[in-house]
């Protein structure tokens, strides 16, 4: 992949220290975002284009799930992924459940697990992009078929009319 | 009495009185005068003679004849008498009746009744009545045989006197009977059924009541116990004389010692030096002054108590282990990644630097000074041990924040948030299947392993089968491991036992190596608690094992001595559902 063509990942973290790391880990695959708290999470997916979003489940004030709730409904394409060092795993089952979550790690993390399941996720964005366009240049192409039909339609009703009875 | 003798006896014969008149023979009456004057003169005998009152009366109660005795009994003149009306006579109350009873009279012809006469001067006398109803010149009268009944009510009623008195007195006796009964079941139940030990002992401190739980409880026999010191039953240790300052404090009534409940440790006969919890009280007797020890043996309870503090005190470490787990779980996890992210790029700077150094004979040749400068700062690093050093030193570090990952998340096991789901396994087969696991260990180490299974099948029971087995596991490991490490000869065998205990079912492990020395037992439950070298064990595997066990409701217990090898006891709750 090209500088250019980085996938964009935001990860949020009210420990700065995890960010920086997880950045440090992932920069040169990855352009990271880093985020302390959820607020600074959502201001920086309005001003850039994030394609995997990965988040910690305990901070204060509001949960990774429901973080990541908010993010499938303003930004549906973004990858999510949740990590945890608690082990509160019925929230995070429901949350894998009800399809918040595409990805789910431990912390402490294996740095190699990670890797593999951030790239994972880039595949997995790219599939739904890929998809998404196909599903886009199919129902444009459907739209144009439609149109030529229409006009196909209107040709032949005008030269039945020509036709002698 | 004229009246009545007139009347000839045809009148009698008539009469319903008795059949007696009928009996006389026809020819008697035949040759009437001679016989019908003997007649009369025994009838009036009869009548003046006789003991009881006899009055003849009309169907309207007026007396028309009584003979002496009536009026001797009431105290008129026979001539006042005839004047009179039965009513007159009869108690007022008794008088109420004379219809009912001329209506029975006459249809029955006679009449037996009680009653009470009043006599001229008032008094009362009960009586008893017997009528029949005869006909004297063409006119039913009747006849009345009267006996005075006071002395025989008299008697009566000092019978029912006296049956009553009796009968109070027998309930009294019975009563009283009932009272000492009650107090000799209290007395028994106080010292012959007590599960206290009751000791009595009098003021010179021989022992005079010794109860059958004492007898258990301290291992003599009443017989062999009586009469002696209580000094046989404390232990010889204690510092001063104990036996003294007890028979001075008792003799004192020292409220510290008199009335009180001390906690003290009382000696067995077979030596055994145990605690106990004593209430002294004072009893004043006939034969002085006798002091009563009610004594409790507090072996199990302070056993209880130790196994309550322990389950406890694991329960805390547990709950605060796994939030210190998940509080180190957060730097782990950057510390982990930065390891990562170190090694690396650490990769990259030895490429640099190999680019570098590459440059070094230019280096050398055009900047001179410089390369001064990067020989010495070479030198104060040792670069040549750094570079062959750094890469196995990040790869240690980052194996050991591996190895402290693990023990962080084992001590998440310690408390558990929700309750696993249980489900009625056997314990046999949980037995086997952790057996299968350690079997090869064993083999290799050439140690035998004798099963002892109960010859019934044992039913069920609800466990967390995974659960189970790594408390089985983690203790036929530690067997394992005490076997390999034992320096006594003897056989090389774990023992597995199964056996069934009221509601429970237990499993022993019992291994042939050295034993567990005493000052290790208090801890042995304790996290983090091993005696393995740094870096074999976590010691975390029987204080997980005993919250395992205490989890499922049942308890898990060592008996050990150095020298003699070690056995696991785990008892199990027979339940097949929660």
């Amino acid at each position: 992949m090209t500088p250019s063509s980085k996938h964009c990942l935001l990860v949020v973290d009210d420990e700065a220290d995890v960010c920086d790391s997880v950045n440090d880990l992932l920069r040169r695959e990855f352009r990271v975002l880093k985020a302390t708290s959820a607020q600074e999470g959502f201001r920086l997916m309005q001003e850039e284009e994030v394609h995997i979003i990965m988040t910690d489940q305990r901070m204060p004030r509001i949960t990774g799930v429901e973080l990541l709730a908010t993010v499938k409904a303003r930004n549906p394409n973004a990858i999510r992924m949740l990590f945890t060092g608690y082990a509160d795993l019925e929230s995070i089952i429901a949350a894998i459940n009800e399809g918040h979550v595409y990805q789910f790690l431990k912390k402490p993390w294996q740095p190699e697990d990670l890797l593999s399941a951030v790239r994972m996720a880039a595949k997995e964005y790219d599939r739904l992009i890929a998809t998404a366009e196909e599903g886009d240049r199919l129902r444009s192409e459907l739209a144009s078929l439609q149109h030529r039909l229409s006009v196909l339609e209107e040709e032949v009703r005008l030269l039945s009319g020509l036709l002698p009875k | 009495m004229e009246r009545f003798s007139n009347k000839p006896p045809v009148a009698d014969r008539a009469s319903t009185w008795d059949g007696s008149a009928d009996e006389l023979p026809p020819a008697e009456r035949e040759d009437a005068p001679s016989a019908l004057a003997i007649s009369e003169r025994r009838a009036r005998a009869l009548f003046e003679g006789i003991e009881d009152s006899v009055f003849v009366h009309d169907m309207d109660g007026k007396i028309l004849d009584a003979n002496p005795a009536a009026s001797r009994r009431l105290g008129y003149t026979r001539e006042e008498l005839l004047t009179l009306n039965t009513r007159d006579i009869d108690d007022p109350e008794f008088a109420a009746g004379y219809e009912d009873r001329l209506i029975e009279q006459l249809a029955r012809g006679r009449l037996h009744c009680e009653g009470r006469h009043r006599t001229k001067d008032g008094r009362l006398i009960p009586v008893d009545i017997n009528t029949s109803t005869m006909v004297l010149e063409d006119k039913p009268v009747v006849l009345a045989v009267i006996r005075d009944i006071a002395e025989r009510k008299a008697l009566e009623k000092a019978h029912a006197e006296m049956a009553e008195a009796q009968a109070v007195h027998a309930r009294v006796i019975e009563a009283k009977n009932a009272e000492l009964g009650q107090s000799e079941a209290r007395y028994r139940m106080l010292t012959e059924a007590s599960l206290d030990a009751v000791v009595v002992a009098d003021s010179d401190a021989h022992i005079t009541l010794f109860n059958p739980a004492a007898e258990r409880t301290f291992g003599y026999s009443a017989s062999e116990i009586l009469g002696q010191s209580l000094a046989r039953l404390m232990p010889d240790d204690q510092p001063g004389d104990p036996m003294l300052q007890l028979q001075e404090a008792l003799k004192a009534r020292d409220p510290n010692v008199v009335d009180h409940t001390l906690t003290l440790r009382g000696k067995r006969k077979c030596g055994e030096v145990f605690p106990l919890e004593i209430s002294i009280s004072a009893v004043e007797t006939a034969e002085g002054v006798q002091f009563l020890g009610s004594i409790r043996d507090q072996t199990e309870r302070q056993k209880m108590a130790a196994m309550l503090a322990q389950s406890e005190k694991l329960a805390s470490i547990g709950l605060l282990s796994a939030g210190v787990a998940h509080e180190i779980n957060n730097p782990l996890a950057f510390i982990g990644n930065n390891l990562a992210v170190l090694e690396r790029d650490l990769g990259g700077i030895r490429g640099l630097l190999e680019a570098y150094e590459s440059a070094d004979a230019t280096i050398q040749s055009t900047m001179p000074a410089l390369h001064e400068k990067i020989l010495a700062i070479r030198e104060e690093l040792d670069w040549d041990y750094v570079r062959a050093n750094l890469g196995r030193m990040l790869s240690r570090t980052r194996e050991g924040v591996g190895r402290v990952a693990s023990i962080v998340n084992t001590m998440r096991g310690l408390a558990r948030t929700a309750p696993p789901v249980m489900e009625p396994v056997s314990l046999e087969h949980v037995v086997s299947a952790s057996l299968e696991l350690v079997q090869g260990r064993m083999r290799r180490h050439g140690i035998e392993v004798h099963r002892i299974n109960p010859t019934e099948s044992l039913p069920p029971i609800a466990c967390v089968s995974t659960q189970i087995s790594q408390v089985i596991i983690n203790l036929l490991v530690n067997a394992v491991q005490a076997v390999e490490e034992s320096t006594r000869g003897g056989g090389r065998a774990i023992t597995v036992l199964l056996r069934r205990e009221t509601g429970f079912q237990v499993l022993e492990i019992a291994d042939t190596g050295d034993g567990i020395p005493p000052e290790v037992l208090p801890h042995l439950f304790d996290p983090f608690y091993t005696t393995k070298p740094v870096g074999e064990g976590t010691g975390l595997g029987l204080s997980i094992s005993h919250g395992i066990i205490t989890g499922h409701g049942g308890k898990i217990e060592v008996e050990a001595r150095s020298g003699q090898g070690a056995c696991f006891r785990i008892w199990l709750p027979e339940r097949t559902a929660f």
